[in-house]
């Protein structure tokens, strides 16, 4: 049996000589980072459920390609966001219905209803504008803000060049910015 | 002041992927132009929205189950085995059980067929035996009582406590529980249709009488009482003496006197 407590190494090692009962504590050990960069790519949470149980499938079985030494999860999560691209291309060709957050989706942490309730509208609106954005614009958002990735990681992982990284991130941010600020605006006049 | 710097070097300013140069013009900008310093607070805001707000918690059965499901997938099949044919051998198992119990039963309790005659005979030839019984003093019964009779050696042929008799013709067997105690079997053949049978005990006294037209004839007790205590020569078979079981036919007088 393996524990938590076993490196990232040892326990691709032993995947890759056969034992599969070792890739259980990498599931648990990455599984949350990697449903945040889903979600916030397919702002949906059964899409990014699925998600992530199709990209472990698929690294373990392609764990003879991992080059042992290298950070793994940079590996798992370039095999994560391909496969979410993949899935936006062939599923989302529309624009993405705007999420619906249940009552106790996020914890507030605030005893305050008022500033709850406040909060709450905030993000629905806040996720409402993520939906709004291109994928592209989407994908390298999710990917600066929730991995914090370096221009060069996010390059090569959409394989595209840093410059044009750098200038779809900027137009996202700007374009985000003006979606949810036309938000906030009619939530006003409303 | 029209604000000619590009957002692109905003952008990365605030993500820190600036070279030294770009980054020291954007800095050098930034403490003149309001808008710009303003324009990088909202995008910094933009970024801590995203990461803080923008987000679904997973549902438990992701955190819960997906290691799970994960581990279900990549296992590999179970091997091959007969074990995989269980479900067709337990039913299969299950009838041939019951198949062997129902025939595997003691001969002494099965019901006796034709097949069991067949075998019967491979087990033992039957034998002619002829007997002779001396002339009754029987007045009703017309004497002298002649018979050729076809016997077996019920012993040797059915060993457990039924007893079977075959009519010399080679028709039905025939089991009779009352007859436990017999050892042999004679069919007399007879030129009346009237049947009678009668148990002669190995003293050659008769015990029991019954008549009739048919097979399995009749207790007479009429009959019975008047013969009861007749004593005959003890019957023999083989030498031996035996109690028996025989038919009584009187002969027709015309046969008799040929005889």
């Amino acid at each position: 049996m393996y524990n938590n407590i076993e490196s990232d190494e040892a326990l691709i090692e032993a995947v890759k000589n056969g034992d599969c009962d070792a890739f259980g504590p990498i599931v648990e050990r990455y599984k949350m980072a990697l449903y945040k960069v889903m979600y916030r790519m397919v702002m949906n949470r059964d899409d990014a459920e699925d998600l992530v149980e199709e990209a472990f499938i698929r690294a373990y079985r392609s764990i003879k390609k991992f080059h042992t030494g290298r950070p793994f999860y940079s590996w798992l999560r370039r095999i994560a966001v391909n496969n979410a691209i993949n899935f936006l291309k062939r599923e989302r060709r529309g624009s993405i219905e705007p999420l619906e957050y249940v009552e106790n989706t996020l914890s507030d942490g605030r005893n305050d209803p008022v500033q709850m309730t406040r909060n709450k509208m905030f993000r629905e609106r806040l996720a409402r504008a993520m939906c709004q954005l291109p994928e592209d614009a989407r994908i390298i958002i999710s990917l600066k803000v929730e991995e914090d990735l370096s221009y060069d990681e996010i390059g090569r992982l959409l394989r595209i060049p840093k410059g044009t990284v750098m200038s779809r991130l900027a137009r996202a941010r700007i374009k985000l910015r003006q979606i949810f600020e036309n938000m906030e605006v009619r939530n006003h006049e409303v | 002041m029209k604000c000619d710097l590009p957002i692109e070097l905003l952008s990365g300013y605030l993500d820190g992927e600036l070279n030294e140069q770009d980054r020291a013009k954007v800095e050098t900008h930034l403490k003149d132009c309001k808008a710009c310093k303003q324009q990088l607070m909202a995008l910094e805001k933009i970024n801590r929205d995203v990461r803080d707000g923008v987000y679904e918690e997973p549902t438990p059965e992701f955190n819960f189950g997906l290691k799970r499901r994960v581990m279900d997938r990549i296992r590999p099949a179970p091997r091959r085995s007969l074990f995989r044919f269980a479900p067709i051998f337990a039913p299969v198992a299950a009838a041939i059980l019951i198949l062997v119990v129902f025939i595997d039963i003691s001969p002494s309790k099965r019901i006796v067929g034709m097949t069991d005659q067949i075998a019967y005979k491979k087990v033992a030839t039957r034998q002619q035996v002829q007997i002779s019984i001396p002339e009754p003093e029987i007045t009703q019964a017309p004497a002298p009582v002649t018979a050729t009779r076809m016997a077996k050696a019920a012993q040797e042929m059915a060993p457990s406590a039924e007893f079977k008799e075959a009519p010399a013709a080679g028709g039905i067997a025939e089991t009779r529980d009352e007859m436990a105690d017999i050892d042999e079997a004679v069919v007399a053949t007879h030129a009346r249709a009237q049947v009678v049978r009668a148990i002669i005990d190995t003293t050659g006294t008769i015990i029991k009488v019954a008549t009739g037209n048919t097979l399995i004839p009749e207790k007479d007790t009429v009959l019975e009482k008047e013969l009861a205590g007749q004593q005959l020569a003890p019957p023999t078979i083989e030498g031996k003496k035996k109690q028996v079981y025989f038919e009584l036919a009187t002969t027709e007088e015309g046969d008799e006197k040929e005889q």
